[in-house]
């Protein structure tokens, strides 16, 4: 497979394992978002256990694993390889597009990547934000029933994966 | 060069991805944050309310649930344990927030208060406890049990059957679903924290047992 392959790669491998926990942080952090909102501000609360509590809140996900905790590390995971795959695909559209557009600067080729130069780059990328939005959203706001969503949320995220493999195995 | 710009799209990327989701969170609550703001709601301890612990205990813990929601089902033995940890510190408001999409929950509030005028609040949480334990959620509970169960308690079924049967108890059930409304609760389980100093913690979600100790010891100004 060829998105799994890239994770030899000890570098590719930190990156996702990084963007899935920066996401998987943001995702638990802002489920409770209204007690953050009461809390940051407040100015008679140290510092110290402001970030207690804001640590305590991910970690409490992890340790009282409930179905939702459980979706939440599942699209946390399949974003972090989307993300490893992504920048992996990039490398390997820029060393054929660095060439070919040795003319333009740097930011030039990187912006062109995901505007123009790259379409196949930009779906890439817009299908897997939409996936994760929708899937960490749901997750989020809706009460009821998010297990459902969630775990279609999570078929989405499967399929933008399934088409990166594609891409990366047909490069 | 190159790589230094793609690695700065990722990074951007994630956290735009991160921000937006926190950013919307915020501003879909910040709504109903400002409503509660200018209205001044906070919650205050009725005579009336079920406490389970000690009434005078410097933290209360209230929370706006019904037997039918499932993740109300899984918080209970997380305040359970937070209870006996901090015993006579913090104590448990019990208030009634039957939702529409669960009609079973209503009479279930309605049997708690009849087991309520039977045995006070000590037979109230037991019959929580028990009702919690019997009920699979999500309103597939059989409501013949009612009355089994609180005739296991002790309760005569008859007096019981006839209390469930009556229409006496809806008022205080909706008054606790008015506070509810009051105090922007919009889905179960919804939990305050009331520290000494009258400040509320909001859990508008479940909390995990670790993030419900952290604010506790935070109201209780523990180290």
């Amino acid at each position: 497979m060829a998105l799994l392959a890239i994770f030899r790669s000890g570098r590719y491998f930190a990156l996702a394992l990084a963007a899935s926990t920066v996401a998987f942080m943001g995702i638990a952090v802002f489920s409770q978002a209204r007690l953050l909102a009461g809390i940051i501000p407040d100015g008679e609360i140290a510092l110290a256990k402001k970030v207690e509590i804001i640590f305590a809140i991910p970690y409490g996900m992890l340790t009282d694993m409930t179905p939702n905790s459980l979706l939440a590390l599942a699209i946390t995971v399949l974003f972090g390889v989307s993300v490893a795959g992504i920048v992996y695909y990039f490398q390997l559209y820029r060393a054929t597009a660095v060439s070919a557009m040795s003319a333009f600067s740097a930011g030039g080729v990187a912006s062109g990547i995901i505007a123009l130069g790259c379409a196949a780059c930009g779906s890439l990328v817009f299908g897997f934000l939409a996936s994760f939005f929708s899937a960490s959203s749901l997750l989020i706001f809706i009460p009821y029933q998010s297990i459902v969503f969630g775990t279609l949320s999570i078929m989405m995220l499967g399929v933008s994966l399934y088409l990166l493999n594609k891409k990366l195995a047909s490069v | 060069m190159f790589r230094l710009a793609a690695g700065k799209i990722i990074s951007i990327g994630i956290v735009i991805a991160v921000l937006g989701v926190g950013a919307a969170t915020l501003l879909t609550n910040s709504s109903a944050d400002d409503k509660s703001d200018k209205s001044g709601d906070a919650v205050i301890i009725e005579a009336t309310d079920h406490f389970l612990g000690d009434r005078s205990a410097p933290v209360k813990i209230v929370e706006y649930a019904e037997v039918e929601c499932p993740y109300c089902k899984k918080l209970q033995p997380i305040l359970l344990r937070i209870l006996s940890e901090y015993d006579g510190k913090v104590s448990f408001v019990y208030r009634h927030f039957p939702l529409t999409i669960h009609p079973k929950s209503f009479t279930e509030a309605t049997a708690l208060e009849c087991v309520a005028e039977d045995g006070g609040d000590e037979k109230f949480f037991r019959y929580l406890d028990k009702l919690y334990a019997a009920s699979p959620s999500n309103n597939n509970i059989d409501l013949a049990i009612l009355p089994r169960i609180a005739e296991e308690m002790g309760i005569q079924e008859e007096t019981f059957s006839k209390c469930l049967a009556s229409d006496r108890y809806r008022a205080r059930i909706l008054r606790d679903v008015e506070t509810g409304i009051g105090l922007n609760v919009d889905s179960v389980p919804h939990l305050i924290v009331v520290a000494p100093d009258g400040k509320e913690f909001v859990f508008s979600k479940s909390p995990s047992y670790a993030a419900l100790r952290a604010v506790i010891k935070t109201a209780l100004g523990e180290k």
